[in-house]
């Protein structure tokens, strides 16, 4: 078999992803029973449970699939029965299963004990170099395409990641449906012209005791208020836009600069550009992570407005906790993508593992489109 | 994201301003969210002369109407659904109907969605 053949590997493939899926099961299981134990929030404990189950699902759904697929392949012969023969095969890699099983134990560790928390983070960290050390050399001579329907031919790491962002779009889902039915039966300043906040002097009435303060009122209460979260979304759209740069520069077979002077100072050569652009990225990550946590620090300290005062504290922070959370995963593949721009590392060849990342960094970006007026302008 | 030859409206705007889809992508979703921000602040009361309630009706569409067109604009261009193999657009819109369904079932339907669900979910040997 030569290198550029396509076969499929099913550590690469779906019983890969289906392994990762089943840890982030797992994980947002003992994630709601944290957060009902914290806040006793049913909305926690149900939508956790409910998006355990369709992220369960999926997983074990991938994991069997990849593993009928591959006793298929080896029986007809053409699939993995070459071991020894040909040293340039991809055999795939056992990096995504190690993370899971990694994920699984550090969010066991935060329920249980620190010592197995931090072997947790540990096995992860194991995982995620032995990931980044796989691909460095990757030259995107070997992409694996998919053999089965009704992906027949697309790269299996496309396929695995959309399959991924399938279970995000569920979990995000989750939270929208429970923070509706929480705004169905709430008064809120959206449907009550009253004085919440107490203000002396006020000419509003009194507001009913069915009334709610939810974050958003908070937020718009005046500029400075809601400038963090309007930064932040123009950061993330044009954090998106960088991504797109630096992919744009990585396919280009003949980079050519741009006419600007100052663009062309910046990104002289392909190599700078898709360094730069992914650098970029980073920073406006960053911003959107710092910004968020000058906003809460006021919503905690200054209004008094925690996970723990009221449902609405605690919907506001779990939804957007978990997209942080995701902006911070993203940032910490980021140091890995410009380190290897840095070194030259992007090629047209390879430049397709920039491109999934930025479908997953797109994602983020999407996410924050839905979270945005939902939870800091309605 | 992959590279696909533009047409229609893609190529026209790259021929008449020299910059691809992408770029326009990007200035019309940052405009969007600024209409996003200023019809939360715009006192449609004073505006227009309606009732409280049509005020908060009127931003809840643009909200919603806006956040659509943002939507399309970043699955579309930016993650390239709209040059790439249907069956990844197909693989996009698929959980959106678990999604509906949970917006309809706890979201909109049912008033005891988020207290009674752990009771009526849970099996008899858990209750």
């Amino acid at each position: 078999m030569s290198a550029n053949s396509h076969q499929e590997s099913p550590w690469m493939g779906s019983v890969g992803i289906g392994m990762l899926l089943l840890g982030l099961a797992g994980g947002i299981l003992a994630l709601s029973f944290i957060g009902y134990s914290v806040t006793h929030s049913h909305a926690i404990w149900t939508g956790g449970r409910v998006a355990t189950i369709l992220v369960g699902f999926y997983g074990l759904m991938g994991v069997l699939a990849g593993l009928v697929n591959s006793s298929v392949e080896a029986g007809n012969g053409d699939g993995h029965d070459d071991h020894g023969h040909d040293e340039h095969a991809h055999h795939g890699s056992f990096s995504p299963f190690i993370v899971g099983v990694g994920i699984l134990t550090f969010l066991y560790g935060f329920v249980e004990s620190y010592a197995i928390l931090v072997i947790g983070l540990l096995v992860i960290l194991l995982g995620a170099v032995n990931w980044w050390r796989e691909d460095y050399p990757n030259d995107g001579k070997q992409e694996i395409k998919s053999l089965g329907q009704p992906y027949k031919g697309q790269d299996v790491r496309k396929v695995g990641l959309w399959v991924l962002l399938m279970s995000e779009i569920l979990i995000f889902g989750s939270f929208f449906s429970s923070y509706l039915r929480m705004r169905m039966g709430w008064s809120t300043h959206w449907n009550e012209d009253c004085n919440s906040m107490l203000e002396t002097g006020s000419e509003l009435p009194v507001c009913s005791e069915s009334y709610v303060i939810v974050a958003s009122e908070y937020v718009t209460h005046s500029f400075w208020t809601l400038l963090p979260g309007a930064i932040n979304t123009f950061a993330l759209i044009l954090s998106s836009y960088t991504v797109v740069l630096a992919l744009k520069s990585a396919k280009a077979h003949e980079f050519v600069p741009s006419k600007n002077k100052w663009i062309r100072m910046w990104m002289p050569d392909r190599r700078r550009a898709v360094r730069n652009n992914l650098l970029a990225t980073l920073a406006l990550g960053t911003l959107f992570l710092i910004l968020k946590l000058i906003e809460w620090e006021h919503l905690i300290y200054g209004e008094d407005f925690t996970v723990k005062s009221s449902l609405a504290g605690s919907i506001f922070y779990v939804s957007t906790g978990a997209h942080g959370f995701h902006v911070f995963v993203g940032l910490i593949f980021l140091c890995y993508f410009c380190f290897k721009a840095h070194n030259d590392g992007w090629q047209p060849e390879n430049s397709q593992s920039i491109e999934y990342f930025g479908l997953y960094w797109h994602f983020v970006d999407l996410a924050w489109v839905a979270i945005f007026p939902a939870f800091y302008l309605y | 994201m992959g590279e696909y030859a533009a047409t229609g409206l893609e190529k026209w705007l790259k021929d008449k301003t020299g910059k691809d889809i992408y770029f326009w992508n990007f200035i019309a979703l940052m405009v969007l969210t600024v209409i996003e921000v200023a019809a939360v602040y715009i006192d449609w009361t004073e505006v227009l002369g309606t009732t409280l309630e049509n005020a908060k009706l009127l931003t809840w569409a643009i909200l919603i109407g806006v956040g659509l067109v943002k939507v399309y604009g970043i699955a579309g261009f930016f993650m390239h659904l709209k040059g790439d193999p249907f069956i990844y657009t197909k693989t996009a819109v698929f959980p959106l109907f678990f999604v509906m369904l949970m917006l309809y079932g706890i979201g909109l339907s049912n008033p005891g969605g988020i207290d009674d669900l752990p009771r009526w979910c849970l099996p008899p040997w858990l209750k």
